[in-house]
């Protein structure tokens, strides 16, 4: 007994704590416990910002910068890195204007913010992929100083040195992977001064914004103006503005055969780089690049020689001057005037011929046209020399024929024609060639194309306006008909009709259900039905014939009631048979109908809802949002295409006038040519003329000698 | 010898020339930072300033109508008590090179698309791709994710996914997700539904 209660005893206990430990959390899961105040809120700005990488990374800059201004007018706002993002993008896009203001607007917030809170920031998510880029601890100052290196880039691209001093002046710390940006931004805000300079900081040393050790900065100052072409390229140059030639050769020789490694640029540096599709060329482009560096070294060099007139120096540093370099014209040249210099008259004639023949539109090429003739007639022969005068001057009046008929053309023609200014190679006339290779012509043509495009892109705005005010229109009548249809169709009559048939149908179920008697006969199918009437009339009938037949056909009349009452009884038998699988068929179906019935309820108190919802309003449209929102966006519509229009006829203005000077400069300088050919052709035609009264006056002793010996 | 002295200077303005047309050369085209100082002609590029100004200030308003525009459209064919957006995303995408998506909800195919290498790469890097924006009716639904493309080995793979959400007044927000397990070194799909 004592047992037996302490075994139920420990069973409860047992029971119980089963019951704490496990049932009720599942108790708790079951009864639908209620979670969603715990679930987190998805960090809208972080997701934005990812759709807006996935279309940076393809290099569409323009929907890029569509996702972050959604983002903005969804969420009010924007984090820091965004609002870096928007302006890198502004600047990729050619909107300088907006992303220097940006810029100011982060550095100037920025700095404030820091002033308030130094804490770390490290934790929080929009500085992950700074930190994933970088690996720096406090990106704070990283910001800021992007910020500020950008917008002093966009001052010095605009020419407006004395803001990029002041922004770069702002900057208090700068990291180590910014540092190459910082000093070339610096040379060119200081030109011609040698600009002073922070140093720069390791990731390593650096500690809430302390400044490290500075021998170790000093050395990675150093290791920068060594590894960096660019720095050493302006060094040279200001060597050379001050005169200091010998340290600008030494610099340029180091600069001329040196090898460079393409820094590893972060996401950011590559955001706000000027370059148009970072993400081609790579390496390639990185090595060409470097080559046109060690050219424009080598050039440089030359040129300095020249100017000290040694000449023997220029002529060996050009003799292994690359043949496919973007200076070969220059050096070309440079290297033709010193071998004539040092008396190499047959390779300069050469490189005089050769510079004609393939440079007919540049004036280097005229002035190497002239040298040559010049080069002729010292060389070679007087009548030589001025048959080379006279070919130089048909060609440079052949010039200025083209010349006036490339005016003509151009300057009359009602549309400027679209110009490809990247790939020059493809502009069908030289003499437009040319011009577009004067950076203000090249700037307005880009401008040109750039206002054709948002005019091609204004007027799909406008068709997408008036495709919405179609869409609003089709869809106020759609709710209108809808109204009207629902109004007509009385569906609370049909409803109710729905209802009572419902009701009937349940009651004949119910009746069958529990109706013995009527042994499955309820739910007989047509074909049953049919075998039941028949059974019926032959029932019928065979009680007419019992009543009204002869005593001698009773037997007959008894067997075919028999007969009846077989099928009567197998027919009994398979309705008691089929009688449950059917009653819980329609039983189920019942079911299914109300479930039916029940969706159709709510379905039709929603859409009562809505016409009563609709009919409070009173004829106001629930589309009047949208209405009044594509009024106000189209009314800016039409004035935005009159401005770009009149935009466009004022470039194109811009750019004949520019083209008309350019030709009129051309003309002046070819027909300064032809004045000097001239002159060169009077002195040898005067030379000429002096060595045929030479000849003559020794003709004439020669023939007073004959005849005085005769 | 003046001829002389006058074609040094004229090559000593030839390589000042040279030194303006670097920033015009294609070959050298860092950004201006980098390059060598451009001596500008100051009354052509004042004028060329004032017109750059008014391009960039049309340039943006054209820019701002545009996406005032999209929103409008967007809100207007897609309400947020219809709307339902699918995003894709991929994570880290090392053992799992993909190639193709196919979406349906309630069995109806609702959206796929062929990812090119630059598309993939963008999604490596950690875009998110809008996939599809549409609208279904209130109620639950069921959505089937198939996620086609390559392993390491250069063999074709699939991963699927199911995922039932109910659809209520809210705009729904569904991310596939194709993230990387490094414990089994596969690649597994998950959704994420967004809190709005």
């Amino acid at each position: 007994m004592i047992k037996s209660a302490s075994i139920k005893k420990l069973f409860k206990y047992f029971c119980l704590s089963i019951y704490f430990s496990v049932l009720t959390p599942i108790e708790s899961y079951s009864v639908g416990f209620d979670r969603s105040d715990k679930l987190a809120r998805t960090n809208l700005h972080h997701k934005y910002y990812q759709q807006a990488l996935y279309c940076y990374f393809q290099g569409d800059y323009s929907g890029a910068l569509d996702i972050l201004s959604l983002s903005k007018l969804r969420l009010n706002s924007l984090e820091l890195s965004t609002q870096l993002f928007e302006a890198g993008l502004q600047i990729k896009l050619g909107l300088q204007e907006e992303a220097s203001k940006k810029l100011l607007l982060i550095s100037n917030n920025y700095s404030q913010e820091s002033k308030i809170s130094s804490s770390t920031d490290t934790e929080r998510p929009e500085y992950r992929n700074l930190l994933k880029d970088n690996g720096y601890k406090d990106s704070h100052e990283q910001l800021l100083t992007l910020a500020l290196l950008s917008l002093s880039e966009q001052y010095i691209e605009r020419d407006e040195v004395v803001k990029a001093r002041q922004i770069l002046g702002k900057i208090s710390i700068i990291p180590q992977s910014y540092y190459g940006q910082y000093y070339v931004l610096s040379q060119l805000a200081y030109w011609p001064e040698q600009p002073m300079l922070l140093l720069p900081v390791h990731s390593d040393e650096f500690k809430g914004g302390k400044v490290g050790n500075s021998q170790v900065s000093q050395k990675s100052l150093r290791n920068t103006e060594e590894y960096s072409p660019y720095i050493q390229l302006n060094m040279a140059l200001r060597y050379i503005n001050e005169g200091k030639f010998e340290q600008a050769v030494l610099i340029l020789d180091k600069i001329k055969t040196g090898s460079w490694q393409e820094p590893e640029q972060s996401f950011f540096q590559s955001l706000f780089s000027t370059e148009s599709t970072p993400f081609q060329g790579g390496q390639q482009e990185a090595k060409i690049q470097y080559q046109a560096i060690n050219d424009h070294a080598r050039l440089l060099i030359s040129h300095l020689h020249v100017q000290q007139e040694a000449y023997d120096k220029a002529y060996i540093e050009l003799a292994t001057f690359p043949n496919g370099s973007a200076y070969a014209e220059s050096a070309l040249f440079l290297y033709a005037f010193s071998a004539q210099q040092i008396k190499q008259h047959t390779t300069a004639l050469a490189l005089y011929t050769f510079l004609h023949e393939e440079y007919p539109y540049s004036n280097l090429g005229w002035q190497a046209s002239l040298l040559m003739a010049e080069q002729v007639t010292e060389q070679q022969s007087l009548a030589q020399g001025w048959d080379s005068y006279q070919k130089v001057e048909l060609f440079f009046l052949e010039k200025i024929d083209k010349l006036n008929a490339f005016e003509q053309s151009f300057l009359l023609s009602p549309e400027l024609k679209p110009v490809s200014t990247v790939n020059i190679n493809e502009i069908k006339s030289k003499w437009l060639e040319q011009a577009i290779s004067d950076t203000s012509i090249n700037s307005l043509y880009q401008q040109l194309s750039e206002v054709r495009e948002l005019l091609k892109l204004s007027r799909s705005l406008q068709e997408k306006s008036d495709w919405i005010v179609d869409i609003i229109k089709l869809n106020t009548s759609r709710k209108t008909r809808i109204s009207a249809s629902q109004k007509a169709l009385e569906q609370h009559k049909i409803h109710q009709n729905l209802l009572d048939k419902r009701a009937s149908i349940a009651t004949k179920l119910y009746q069958a259900l529990n109706n013995n008697e009527q042994r499955g006969y309820a739910f007989a199918t047509k074909k049953e039905q049919a075998w039941l009437e028949r059974l019926e009339q032959s029932k019928k009938h065979l009680t007419y014939i019992n009543k009204h037949s002869q005593r001698n056909n009773q037997l007959s009349n008894a067997n075919f009631s028999q007969r009846v009452a077989r099928i009567e009884s197998v027919l009994a038998w398979r309705f008691s048979q089929d009688f449950p699988e059917r009653a819980w068929q329609h039983k189920a179906q019942l079911v299914n109908l109300d479930k039916s019935l029940q969706q159709l309820n709510s379905l039709k108190n929603s859409v009562s809802g809505l016409l009563e919802e609709s009919a409070k309003r009173q004829g106001q449209d629930t589309l009047m949002p949208f209405v009044q929102r594509q009024k106000s966006e189209d009314k800016k519509i039409v004035p935005l295409i009159h401005k770009l229009e009149k935009l466009e006829a004022n470039i194109s203005r811009k750019i004949r006038e520019k083209v008309a000077r350019f030709t009129q400069e051309r003309k002046s300088r070819l027909g300064q040519h032809i004045l000097t050919i001239r002159k060169a052709m009077a002195v040898v035609l005067e030379e000429m003329a002096g060595n045929d009264n030479n000849i003559e006056k020794q003709l004439n002793l020669d023939i007073q000698v004959i005849k005085e010996s005769l | 010898m003046m001829n002389k002295i006058n074609f040094i200077e004229k090559s000593l303005k030839a390589v000042k020339v040279i030194l303006v047309m670097i920033s015009v050369l294609s070959v050298v085209h860092k950004s201006s930072a980098q390059e060598t100082l451009i001596t500008m002609q100051s009354s052509s590029s004042q004028t060329n300033s004032d017109l750059s100004d008014e391009l960039q200030e049309l340039k943006s308003q054209v820019l701002q109508l545009n996406r005032e525009l999209f929103i409008l459209e967007e809100d207007l064919l897609f309400p947020a008590s219809t709307q339902v957006a699918i995003f894709v995303s991929v994570d880290i995408g090392r053992f799992f090179k993909l190639d193709s998506v196919e979406v349906k909800i309630n069995e109806q195919e609702t959206a796929g698309f062929l990812y090119t290498k630059r598309q993939r790469l963008a999604l490596e890097q950690g875009g998110i791709q809008k996939l599809y924006l549409g609208n279904i009716k209130q109620g639950r639904h069921q959505l089937t994710a198939i996620f086609i493309g390559f392993d390491k080995e250069g063999r074709s793979i699939k991963r699927a996914t199911q995922y039932t959400f109910d659809k209520k007044d809210e705009a729904i927000m569904l991310e596939l997700k194709l993230v990387d397990n490094t414990s089994n070194y596969r690649s597994q799909v998950a959704v994420e539904q967004w809190v709005l």
